[in-house]
């Protein structure tokens, strides 16, 4: 394929799921995505895919043997590598149109508002519950949108946290902010899973940044894939 | 007595109990009372929605609700 033809039809089956307005929209647009695991992994490639213009992520870790079973990203000849770095290659062979730019940072109180202060959106990957408190504090600084995600095992919950919102202390309660542990250690995390509830948050992020569609604001979807069951639950 | 539709998630679901569907509870039980009784850790019971709609310990069950319970979830 020429470097033309690429540039016409890479976004072609976009539409008219999309319309060239909304796609140029998408185009302008900057998501930052905090944590380039099981979740934050997919969530970046479908925003490389759709054709987000400026995708900025920040993961501190490294790939272990774990990570396998369901991070996109991770690979056998990528185990003891950094995320970011891998984020950063995988997405630039994907779609060399946008911007990409990976951070190998741990998200602290210190460092958390200059991170994401110029982003549309940004998109919750983390593991940790009380480090959400530590972003969000952050989203409702900048002002910016939250869309968040968790998993463990074949369950998982999205919601989408505005600046003026409660937010997580809704989902985890005023006290998940100093001690609550999720049971991830107890389940695991599945592929299926990830891939299902990153799908989620990335619809959660267009529509958002597209002022489309019903959104989970002060809803939160959860999600037993076991069970196969699905409620959208009133948070307020 | 009163019936309510019970629904546990993950991997609470170990504490349904088989008439989940059509669950019998004393009149005016609270949703701490239920967990109780269906011998769920409190910390464990993070999210409760009853009719789709999130709630609080406190609250009061009536015939016919639905009732979920949600564990908490953070990786």
């Amino acid at each position: 394929m020429t470097g033309n033809s690429l540039l016409t039809n890479r976004y072609s089956r976009n539409f008219k799921s999309l319309t060239q307005t909304e796609q140029k929209i998408l185009g302008k647009s900057k998501v930052c995505i905090i944590g380039l695991g099981g979740l934050g992994g997919c969530v970046m490639e479908m925003l490389a895919r759709i054709g987000i213009g400026t995708i900025k992520g920040m993961d501190n870790d490294t790939f272990d043997s774990t990570n396998l079973n369901r991070q996109l990203f991770s690979k056998e000849d990528l185990l003891g590598k950094s995320k970011a770095e891998a984020a950063e290659k995988r997405i630039k062979s994907i779609n060399s149109q946008i911007k990409i730019n990976c951070k190998k940072e741990l998200l602290t109180k210190e460092n958390a508002y200059e991170l994401i202060k110029d982003s549309d959106i940004v998109i919750d990957c983390l593991d940790s519950i009380q480090t959400r408190f530590v972003l969000q504090n952050a989203t409702k600084k900048a002002s910016i949108p939250l869309v968040t995600g968790a998993i463990a095992g074949a369950s998982g919950q999205v919601s989408v946290i505005f600046p003026s919102d409660k937010g997580f202390e809704l989902i985890y309660g005023k006290k998940g902010r100093d001690n609550s542990k999720g049971i991830e250690n107890e389940l695991g995390n599945l592929a299926f899973c990830a891939f299902f509830i990153s799908s989620v948050q990335v619809s959660e992020c267009i529509k958002v940044l597209l002022k489309k569609g019903n959104i989970l604001r002060n809803k939160l979807l959860i999600v037993d894939l076991f069970s196969n069951s699905f409620e959208i639950i009133k948070l307020n | 007595m009163i019936n309510i539709e019970l629904r546990l998630f993950a991997n609470l679901s170990k504490f349904s109990p088989k008439n989940s569907k059509n669950f019998p509870i004393d009149n005016n039980m609270s949703v701490k009372q239920l967990i109780s009784k269906l011998g769920v850790d409190i910390d464990q019971a993070k999210i409760i929605f009853i009719n789709s709609r999130k709630k609080n310990y406190d609250d009061r069950l009536k015939d016919g609700d639905k009732v979920g319970i949600f564990p908490p979830v953070g990786g």
